[in-house]
């Protein structure tokens, strides 16, 4: 386990959780019911989609800013980061969440708290058609990491933190009305946790991580597939140390980090 | 002190404070109640936002555009500033500040002034909640100041002056429901001073510089360390004189994709 002895891994680690604490703070701060009224869809989807906009630019290059079980998920899944990695990513994440979850609860006053932005399924709305939202909401904006995070791009890409942070306002733009607009399960889980109502939860775990296994696949063996052998998938699973026999590393092993093209 | 006759510290400066003076202007009259249409706090966060990623736009290259003390502090403590220049820059952005807001109150119609957006405590919120708050969102700005402006960087860094502006509206989409959102002293304190209403004015200064220090530590010594010696840091902080001749200068300005300042200083951050 040589990742565990590296820095750059524990920098990542940290740069997670701090990244989620810091998303669940500003988005679900952003979506509590300050003035009476309905919810204004668009504030708080902007919110969101620029909160992740803001935290990919921050800490990209240090962990790849997944800040989402789902999307850690993914990555696993199309083999770009060992099995480790992946479990101390979503511990981080997980605990970023309630951690931020807990300091907006904490700071808010209490007539404003209600049930702290909690996910809830929208009357008339089944759990089957509340999970089938989340898994399209979650696959597009998979789909929009991968192929905004692919370092085989070599065109003028543009942002990618504002690729990825106004895909995810798309998701919620959509999803509020149905879902909330999960899209992340540490999202879902913080305030669930601090206000102890899990009523559907499991929506918002299966629902994302399906949604970004389905994106992952869809992208990295259908519509651009990368040509790795089953040894090196196991290899990069497995958190292999990059061999230095080459005059360059092999990205196996490597932190999952932004390495799109320079402009 | 080198930097004192340097015609580009002196553009610097004069930068600083025309950029404050505009964001201050802009964004304190997005905010203001005007009876036929009262802004909608979305409205008034992407005003800000919009106001400081044009500017960092314009400026970015000339001062680095950090346009709010809280800024500048946090590059004073990751040593990409001169305590000299830190303290001009502050200065410079007060005065615009002040400026850009006196502007303002003379332009408005009188029914419309109100407190001229004036920071205060909302919805119950008590000081020492406005104050973790104002840490938290100027928190997130330094930190992505910092990384949209590292030079180290080769990674797509994409447009530095929107990411920056967009985390500014991202501050406001929260802060402005807790104290109508700060982040920025000068931006707090300009109004305070042509109102006179100086409520609680501390927390706009405590929570910014402290969420200032805190995001500076945090990205230039924990999650993405320089390899800067204690040498290297000093001779910043002190402003020496580069080492290095004008035409190296030149080619290494002209070579620069980044936003930077020109001279052959670390380069500022943008705010």
């Amino acid at each position: 386990m040589w990742e565990l002895r590296s820095a750059s891994f524990w920098r990542a680690i940290f740069a997670e959780f701090f990244a989620t604490l810091f998303y669940v703070f500003f988005g679900l701060g952003a979506s509590l019911r300050w003035a009476p009224g309905p919810l204004h869809v668009l504030q708080v989807a902007l919110a969101f989609g620029l909160a992740l906009a803001t935290l990919v630019q921050t800490v990209g290059h240090i962990s790849g800013a997944h800040v989402n079980p789902a999307v850690t998920f993914a990555f696993l899944v199309g083999s770009q980061m060992s099995l480790l990695r992946a479990f101390c990513y979503i511990a981080a994440q997980l605990l970023g969440a309630v951690a931020g979850a807990a300091v907006l609860y904490s700071v808010t006053p209490p007539a404003v708290r209600g049930n702290l932005a909690l996910n809830t399924l929208h009357a008339g709305v089944s759990v089957g058609q509340a999970t089938t939202v989340e898994i399209f909401l979650t696959l597009q904006f998979v789909l929009c990491i991968f192929a905004t995070y692919d370092e085989r791009r070599n065109g003028r890409m543009g942002s990618v933190a504002l690729a990825v942070g106004f895909s995810l306002t798309l998701g919620h733009l959509f999803g509020m009305y149905y879902t909330g607009a999960g899209m992340n399960p540490a999202r879902s889980f913080a305030p669930a946790i601090l206000t102890r109502n899990f009523s559907n939860h499991w929506v918002y775990w299966v629902g994302p991580i399906i949604g970004g296994g389905l994106g992952s696949l869809l992208y990295d063996f259908l519509l651009f597939p990368r040509l790795k052998s089953v040894s090196e998938r196991l290899s990069i699973l497995k958190g292999a140390r990059p061999s230095d026999s080459n005059g360059q590393p092999e990205g196996t092993g490597e932190p999952v980090e932004l390495k799109t093209q320079a402009l | 002190m080198w930097e004192l006759r340097s015609i580009a510290f002196s553009r610097a400066v004069l930068a600083e404070f025309l950029a404050t003076l505009l964001f201050v202007f802009f964004g304190l009259g997005s905010a203001l109640q005007w009876a036929s249409s009262p802004p909608s706090v979305l409205q008034i966060a992407v005003a800000f936002g919009l106001g400081i990623g044009t500017l960092v736009q314009a400026l970015g290259h000339v001062s680095g555009a950090h346009i709010n003390p809280a800024v500048t502090v946090a590059c004073l403590v990751g040593c990409h500033v001169s305590f000299l220049r830190a303290a001009f820059y502050v200065a410079a952005q007060l005065l615009g500040a002040v400026a850009g807001a006196a502007i303002l109150h003379e332009i408005t119609p009188v029914e419309i002034r109100g407190d001229l957006a004036v920071n205060a405590l909302h919805n119950n919120a008590t000081a020492g909640q406005a104050v973790t708050v104002e840490l938290f969102l100027t928190m997130q700005l330094v930190l992505c100041i910092f990384a949209s402006t590292d030079e180290r960087r080769s990674d797509n860094l994409g447009s530095p002056a929107l990411s920056i502006g967009f985390s500014v509206t991202l501050g406001h989409l929260l802060g402005i429901y807790f104290t109508g959102c700060s982040m920025n002293p000068a931006r707090s304190l300009a109004p305070a001073v042509v109102t006179g209403k100086f409520d609680d004015h501390w927390v706009f200064w405590i929570g910014p510089l402290v969420g200032a220090v805190i995001g500076s530590l945090l990205y230039n010594y924990l999650l993405f360390p320089s390899t800067k010696s204690l040498q290297e840091r000093l001779a910043v902080l002190k402003g020496l004189e580069p080492d290095t001749d004008w035409e190296e200068r030149e080619v290494r300005r002209r070579q620069s994709v980044e936003l930077h300042s020109p001279q052959s200083l670390p380069r500022g951050s943008k705010a």
